[in-house]
């Protein structure tokens, strides 16, 4: 098959071989866990329990608030503590419900639904908002808003996203190899609900062995999925870069989404989400992590409970090998940066990666120096040079015409520039002032 | 030669009469009183009226479309002179200045984290919140420095420092604090709360020394009932405080400063007393003292300067004075 490069990209050492080749364990069930209301692009959920009740795992703790939100289920047994404020990923308060675990009884499936492909398409969405599923390569938007296109925009492509494009994280790479039949049945499913001509599963071509797996179940299960093998660069597995690759289109400027163009894309643990909730029954309430790095003692893949604050997890990885340096929620290009250890795995925490003191490098920035090479970086197209430089000197409207809300902070352009100019901190600066001022300007 | 002369002559002639003629015809007739109106504003083109900048604003003035007294870095004095040039009268307004309630300084208030990156605070907030533990702390990058015209702000230790000498009350910062934490107050209201933080005071100890925890000491304490605990931090009400000060005694956390120059003194104008006691009724503090008969006397150490009994003398013997 042709592909269709997307301009620009850069090459971190991807540093996967610490984490790869380990199976996914099991963690222990956390004593207590804390649930933010808010994991997903949206609304917050709604709390539905109180404090004193009495929870069984897998019960729907928090309802959704409208179409674009998410239900939040308990991910163990036991009674709500509290319901309030809790450190969240972005170093703020947010609310969340506290779980103290009483029984470490497992989550029991439903009945295997057998039937699931004689159902009428439209009826496996509920499933799947019931089951509160959001995308979990890190974005978080829910699912069931994804799968439920208007009529005038015919879904042709299906892209589910087995890239992983993020150094370090392994989290859908060792989901890929050792449940390789579920994710495709769960493509099958979401092939089924949006009738697509064409589907693919896209795997970077540094997972050979996931490659190959793919490939001979797909083969063997006689399914119409295009197992692809795409170049190793990043940022790759971002959904617009994906398209462009697989399907040669570009997702239109300016708040386009992926179905102007025909495609949805979902990425292979949302799709395995999406296969335990139609055919289980069972509510997104743990997922597959990474904790990796130089600084943890014992790197590992595991399969966390929603809800799991940091500390647990650090200890059971042994915790820090050497002088902490930095501890980063999701990878290294787009994780963010943690310093409080309460903070809990949510839905999108694809991975916790810990930096020692000596690889956390100290910037100070300089001038631009023109030399234009964040310029052939971006995979969007865009100047970041002129974007950073117009958020220095709050030209916020010059550049919102260079088109700042465009950039998905991939953060290429900070990683190749020559400067340590931070441009994405400067573009998300921008970002939120170009809001503020349009919030503004509708408030008069 | 001569030619030459003659058809710059010439040409010189039939330019100046046509540019004589265009003055003429095509004059933009301006109110002469904008020039005027505008030699008596400030020229800081602050933008604080609401208009792009001070031209603008005295058009809006001749036009009645804007208030005489909307010059917000101008003040009084500036609106009295545009009211005399219009012949029109002012409400006297009060002077605001900004204010930061915040004085977690580096010394007193634990950061979260060590942040690198853009030397701004409202690009700092993106970053986990901002580094200083206190979510309603100064983050002392100096966003609000960055937007005041008037060069009022300065950064120390961390912490935005708003000269009220310099400050013209036009409240860009306040718009541009991510935090919150500068509001405009009457230059007059020198007792102020220097906390901004709503958590409970179990957690504000955690981050800070000198934080408000919300106990209410000064709530109880105050006679004049001007302050009240809202969200877990102490507000004073302007209008009744009377710079007593003990409030700032009270305050376990010293975070409650006066910003008074000296402390006033109620002096008694012996010549004018008429003994009636009623000053020594109403002193909160007892620091009126006397016999009727004889001129009452204030002790210098006890009085406070709330000025309770220069209102309530019917003599007008009592004034407020400067303390030496």
């Amino acid at each position: 098959m042709i592909l269709h490069p997307f301009p620009g990209g850069i090459h971190p050492n991807d540093e996967k071989g610490l984490t790869a080749h380990l199976q996914v364990e099991d963690t222990p069930i956390p004593e207590r866990v804390f649930l933010p209301l808010s994991q997903h692009i949206g609304a917050p959920a709604q709390p539905v329990v109180k404090v004193g009740d009495q929870v069984r795992i897998g019960d729907k703790i928090a309802e959704a608030r409208g179409f674009v939100s998410a239900n939040i289920h308990a991910s163990v047994t036991g009674v709500v503590r509290s319901i309030g404020d809790y450190p969240n990923v972005f170093g703020r308060l947010s609310p969340a419900i506290e779980i103290e675990t009483t029984d470490d009884s497992p989550f029991q499936p439903d009945k295997k639904r057998e039937d699931v492909l004689s159902l009428p398409p439209q009826t496996l969405i509920p499933f799947i908002r019931e089951a509160g599923i959001v995308g979990m390569g890190g974005a978080t938007f829910p699912t069931h808003v994804k799968l439920s296109p208007p009529e005038d925009k015919p879904i042709q492509s299906l892209i589910i996203n087995g890239v992983e494009c993020e150094p370090y994280l392994t989290a859908d790479h060792r989901l890929m190899l050792e449940h390789p039949l579920e994710i495709l049945e769960g493509i099958v499913y979401i092939h089924h609900i949006l009738g697509a001509r064409f589907t693919y599963l896209a795997i970077e071509a540094n997972k050979p062995d996931a490659i190959q797996l793919m490939e001979e179940t797909v083969k063997k299960e006689d399914a119409k999925i295009n197992v692809i093998s795409v170049p190793k660069r990043y940022p790759q597995g971002a959904e617009k870069q994906l398209i462009k690759t697989i399907i040669g289109r570009e997702v239109p400027a300016g708040g386009g989404l992926p179905m102007d163009v025909g495609a949805v894309v979902q990425n292979v643990g949302t799709t395995f989400a999406i296969y335990e909730a139609i055919r289980w029954g069972k509510p997104l309430i743990e997922r597959i992590l990474t904790v990796t790095g130089r600084g943890v003692k014992s790197p590992k893949n595991l399969r966390v409970r929603l809800g799991t604050p940091v500390q647990d997890i650090l200890d059971l990885c042994g915790g820090w090998k050497t002088e902490p340096g930095k501890l980063i929620m999701g990878g290294p290009m787009m994780g963010i940066n943690q310093f409080d250890l309460r903070v809990p795995v949510t839905k999108g925490t694809s991975g916790i990666l810990l930096l020692p003191r000596d690889e956390v490098g100290e910037y100070h920035p300089h001038t631009c120096i023109r030399c234009g090479r964040c310029v052939t970086v971006c995979p969007m197209g865009l100047l970041p040079n002129f974007l950073g430089v117009f958020s220095e000197y709050a030209r916020f409207s010059d550049a919102e015409r260079y088109h700042l809300l465009d950039c998905i902070e991939c953060g290429s352009c900070t990683y190749i520039c020559p400067a340590k100019r931070p441009l994405v901190q400067m573009i998300r600066y921008a970002k939120g002032e170009v809001l503020r001022r349009r919030k503004k300007a509708a408030n008069k | 030669m001569l030619p030459e002369i003659i058809s710059l002559a010439g040409i010189g002639f039939l330019a100046s009469f046509g540019l004589g003629i265009a003055a003429k015809k095509l004059a933009v007739k301006e109110d002469p009183r904008l020039e005027k109106i505008l030699d008596a504003l400030p020229g800081a083109n602050c933008g604080a009226c609401g208009y792009a900048g001070c031209t603008a604003f005295a058009r809006a003035v001749l036009e009645d479309k804007a208030p005489i007294e909307g010059c917000v870095a101008g003040g009084e004095s500036t609106a009295l002179k545009v009211a005399e040039l219009l012949g029109r009268k002012v409400e006297k307004t009060e002077r605001m200045v900004a204010f930061v309630a915040c004085q977690g300084s580096r010394a007193y208030t634990r950061q979260r984290f060590i942040y690198q990156g853009i030397n701004d605070c409202r690009a700092a907030v993106n970053v986990g919140g901002g580094s200083k533990a206190c979510a309603f702390g100064c983050l002392g990058l100096g966003s609000c420095q960055k937007v005041c015209p008037f060069g009022a702000i300065t950064i120390e230790d961390d912490l935005a420092k708003i000269d009220p000498e310099e400050c013209v009350g036009c409240g860009l910062c306040v718009d541009e604090c991510p935090r919150n934490i500068i509001h405009l107050v009457p230059v007059k209201s020198t007792v102020q709360v220097l906390c901004s933080s709503q958590n409970v005071g179990r957690t504000v100890k955690e981050f800070c020394d000198i934080g408000c925890i919300g106990c209410k000491r000064c709530e109880r304490a105050c006679p004049f009932n001007a302050i009240t605990v809202v969200r877990n931090v102490a507000v004073i009400n302007p209008q009744k405080c009377r710079r007593c000060g003990i409030c700032i005694e009270v305050c376990p956390q010293n975070t409650i400063r006066s910003f008074l120059p000296t402390q006033k003194l109620a002096i008694i104008d012996a010549e004018t007393c008429i003994s009636c006691g009623r000053c020594e009724k109403v002193c909160l503090f007892e620091a009126i003292t006397g016999e009727k008969g004889v001129p009452y006397t204030v002790n210098p150490e006890k009085c406070r300067g709330c000025g309770l009994c220069v209102e309530q003398c019917k003599v007008n013997a009592i004034t407020m004075q400067e303390e030496s």
